[in-house]
């Protein structure tokens, strides 16, 4: 190990409590006397905080971070934050992704597909037409068999946008889904100003839940409509928010999310 | 220096000539050290960090005329060793309790409601190379972040650790807006 990769180790030792007396004074030394430490212990912290976010620590890490890190509001709101900047990360990055990739092909090998194309060279005409309409009717049959089933019924709820401080009065819409509806059809009411963008994409938020991908199944200037399968949904509160596309690249929030309870 | 301890204007000054015979370089290290102090209790998991490290500047401070005179080495250490009794002390009033529960991964609650729309305003405002590159840096793909991260640096021409200290200075500039946005002080 390094001595830089050395001194890395112990601080994040030193951050997770786990530091005997006399490393944990050398440690604290250098804070108080050395310009630059303080920094480096900043950006120790924050790295610690992405790999606990990122699901990378240890067993061990993760229940010290919990037990010994976490114990001051500073450091829970910086959780919160990263937790918040990596949502925004990932959500950029999809919506890039959505365009077409500029991803390298793997490079060819002389493995499988050399000796594929080999095999392929060495037919004539008829095998190949044969091979080819088998794959082409393979292929059809597959798509038919992992099309989406459609909901057939639904719940159709219209929700207008709140703030997201719901002491200011965003309360969520009361939902009794009948037992036979198949899907929630959500008709969320654009705020002013959105509407013009060419597509959206929107996340289902439970209680102490991760965001998930709802489907968008249409929009106009005014509504943008979302299915929710009925299956999806325990009784608890939902947010939706959505994401519209801009025009220079990337997405932006459409202001304010659309709350409601399933009872 | 606060004006409820229990420290003199002499003995103030007397701290500050200790520090530095420069009054503003003093200054600044005063500030420094008050920092310091703060991260130190934090990291020794007191939530009361800013407290102690107040009550540790007040403590060297009123011993300052006397100590400083004899005093051989780096101020700073002995600030330390006053800070280690404080936390000693302290631990007694205020035994540590079992902290709460992480934060949920992902609520739907109107604290992270909030601190995502101030996130989203507060990286627009960032410079679009900034904004790129932050984007990048905290993509949450797990296995391949290091080498991404590598690449990043590569790209940019700089080495992986000034990759680091320039995505933690975007950073926290990020979170000194969103403070600002969540507490309706950020300038419009």
């Amino acid at each position: 190990m390094t001595p830089q990769a050395e001194s890395q180790r112990e601080i994040r030792d030193y951050l997770l409590g786990g530091l005997p007396q006399d490393a944990q004074r050398r440690v604290e030394e250098r804070l108080l006397t050395e310009e630059a430490f303080m920094d480096e212990l900043t950006l120790a912290e924050e790295e610690l905080i992405d790999d606990y976010v990122g699901e990378r620590l240890s067993a061990r890490e993760r229940a010290d971070f919990e037990r010994h890190f976490l114990s001051t509001e500073e450091r829970r709101t910086q959780l919160r934050f990263a937790r918040a900047l990596g949502r925004y990360a990932d959500a950029a990055h999809a919506t890039k992704s959505g365009a077409p990739s500029a991803a390298r092909a793997p490079e060819a090998t002389g493995g499988f597909g050399a000796r594929l194309r080999a095999f392929w060279a060495g037919l004539s005409f008829a095998p190949r037409a044969g091979l080819a309409l088998a794959a082409v009717a393979v292929v059809v049959f597959a798509l038919w068999l992992a099309r989406p089933a459609r909901p057939r019924s639904f719940y159709a709820l219209a929700l207008s946008a709140s703030a997201g401080d719901r002491a200011a009065g965003a309360q969520g819409v009361p939902v009794r889904l009948p037992p036979d509806a198949e899907a929630l059809r959500l008709t969320l009411s654009l705020p002013e100003g959105a509407g013009a963008s060419g597509g959206y994409r929107a996340e289902l938020l439970s209680e102490g839940g991760r965001p998930e991908r709802a489907a968008v199944a249409a929009h106009d200037a005014r509504t943008v409509t979302v299915v929710v399968p009925a299956a999806a949904l325990a009784r608890g509160r939902y947010a939706v928010r959505l994401f519209e596309s801009a025009p220079q690249g990337g997405e932006r929030r459409v202001p304010g999310s659309y709350f409601f309870d399933v009872e | 220096m606060k004006h409820n301890s229990p420290v003199t204007q002499a003995a103030f000054d007397s701290l500050l000539s200790w520090l530095d015979p420069d009054r503003d370089l003093a200054a600044r290290k005063y500030e420094q050290i008050r920092l310091r102090l703060i991260k130190l209790f934090t990291c020794r998991g007191r939530p009361d960090a800013e407290d102690l490290a107040d009550e540790t500047i007040d403590r060297v401070t009123v011993r300052a005329p006397e100590v400083s005179r004899g005093y051989v080495g780096d101020p700073c250490l002995y600030f330390y060793g006053v800070a280690h009794k404080v936390f000693l002390e302290s631990l007694r009033r205020r035994p540590p309790r079992a902290p709460a529960p992480p934060p949920a991964p992902d609520a739907a609650d109107e604290e992270a409601e909030r601190e995502y729309e101030c996130l989203e305003r507060c990286v627009e405002r960032l410079p679009p190379e900034g904004r790129e590159l932050v984007l990048e840096y905290y993509r949450s793909e797990r296995r391949e972040k290091i080498d991404r991260r590598r690449e990043l640096a590569a790209r940019l021409g700089i080495a992986p650790n000034a990759l680091r200290i320039r995505v933690h200075r975007l950073r926290a500039s990020l979170l000194e807006c969103v403070r600002a946005c969540l507490a309706g002080t950020q300038p419009a």
